[in-house]
């Protein structure tokens, strides 16, 4: 029961957060929304953590919260975080990714799957290319797995001093 | 068998998303007038959370800046921006009326009605998708917002119109660089009317239906609305051409350069009168 409390409470903690980074983020630069996708940082981070099941509700949480902030079609990023979410935390559960680099290649592969899903979605319903926004689209898959084995590594080093 | 049961729960649940997102999608293609009432909800329920985000980094900011300054400084220079924001407004207004030589009781009028009707609004979000589709600004309905209200940037150009969904305190922004956006307009110079859509991709408008035949577009005219398409007023600058091609077909490619910044998108004005009104 506690840990379910966790679960949700982890995650409401997490859309809120990457809310704020978002906003944050676009009063800088509009296009450092573009490189930092703080959706999609929450989503593996709890995926990571808590596994497949909050990964893929949280997943939908944020997908449809960008999706809510967006012109484009309701539901298109709340599929493929959906899906990254579910994919991060089931896989994470399967192998061992004890060391930030891992932890890095794992997060990047799960995050350019995402990327390319949302892409070819947008290629399929609106007929046109996602805007680039000077090639910034392109890092997004790197930035959102440099930020979440960051916050995942700091993490589990909080917790094992806590333990210890 | 506790494990599989568990497995077979998650993926019932994965199944179960993917489906909900599907028929989300699917309801939505090809798209329709207006966001669906579930999107309206979620926006209305983050939306708050991003301008409590945006007032928190302003604070911030602000925080810094009032060490430095002096506070009946800051207020007084508040003041001033504020008039200077509507003398901009005025004055664009005026210049504009002046070329198309109208009665001087059709400008005040028109005058009046800016002054009272002008909500000034700060951008609080872009859109992640494409950020020459729309924005979020914080004004809403209890501010007098309504759909199809034209919005300006800080020196009087036009940057698009509130679109759905608006809530409480928060609305979202079509801009006219978005592809479905489109904008009746008239060339300064030779009075070629048109419709200007958007090309979001390219962050630039296109001048439409201009005949390959007609005499009228030429590169660094500028482009006012006409207040035809019952959305914007008359008179609103909105761009300038940068481009004149003959291609192959009936029409000319007429590519416009809008005249707001996207990067100095900060503080926007609302014209608070739907078409009817004006």
């Amino acid at each position: 029961m506690g840990g379910r409390f966790r679960n949700q409470a982890e995650g409401a903690v997490a859309t809120v957060a990457a809310v704020v980074l978002y906003t944050v983020l676009g009063r800088l630069h509009p296009s450092a929304v573009a490189l930092v996708n703080a959706f999609s940082i929450a989503v593996v981070v709890i995926a990571f953590r808590r596994g497949e099941t909050a990964g893929a509700l949280v997943g939908t949480v944020c997908g449809l919260v960008q999706d809510s902030f967006t012109a484009g079609v309701f539901g298109l990023s709340g599929l493929t975080k959906t899906l990254l979410g579910f994919a991060t935390g089931y896989i994470a559960r399967k192998i061992h990714l004890a060391s930030f680099v891992r932890m890095f290649i794992f997060l990047f592969l799960a995050a350019f799957l995402e990327w390319l899903a949302w892409v070819g979605f947008y290629l399929v319903i609106f007929g046109e290319r996602a805007q680039a926004r000077n090639g910034l689209l392109f890092f997004q898959p790197l930035a959102t797995a440099a930020a979440g084995s960051l916050i995942l590594t700091v993490w589990r080093r909080i917790e094992q001093r806590r333990a210890a | 068998m506790r494990l599989a049961w568990k497995e077979r729960r998650s993926a019932l649940l994965l199944l179960g998303l993917c489906l909900g997102h599907l028929v989300l999608i699917s309801i939505q293609v090809p798209r329709g007038d207006g966001p669906t009432l579930f999107n309206r909800a979620v926006f209305a329920v983050f939306a708050p959370v991003q301008r409590a985000a945006q007032g928190l980094v302003r604070a911030v900011a602000g925080a810094g800046r009032s060490f430095r300054e002096y506070r009946g400084l800051r207020a007084e220079n508040q003041t001033m921006k504020k008039d200077l924001f509507f003398l901009r407004q005025e004055n664009r207004f005026l210049r504009d009326a002046l070329g198309a030589f109208r009665g001087e009781a059709i400008v005040r009028r028109n005058l009046d009605a800016y002054r009272d009707n002008l909500a000034v609004a700060r951008v609080i979000g872009v859109d992640t998708g494409n950020p020459y589709k729309a924005l979020v600004i914080n004004r809403g309905t209890l501010d007098g917002v309504r759909r199809d209200m034209p919005v300006c940037d800080k020196y009087g150009h036009l940057i698009g119109r509130t679109v759905e969904p608006v809530a409480l305190k928060e609305s979202r922004v079509q801009l006219i660089t978005d592809d479905e956006s489109g904008v009746s307009v008239i060339s300064e110079r030779d009075r070629l009317v048109g419709v200007l859509v958007g090309d979001a991709v390219r962050a630039r408008c296109l001048l439409k239906y201009i005949m390959i035949t007609s005499l009228g577009g030429t590169e660094g005219d500028v482009l006012l609305t006409t207040g035809f398409d019952k959305l914007y007023p008359a008179g609103i600058p909105v761009g300038r051409i940068v481009s004149v091609t003959s291609s192959p077909g009936l029409f000319k490619t007429v590519v416009v350069q809008p005249f707001f910044a996207f990067n100095e998108l900060g503080e926007v004005a609302v014209l608070k009168l739907t078409a009817l009104e004006w």
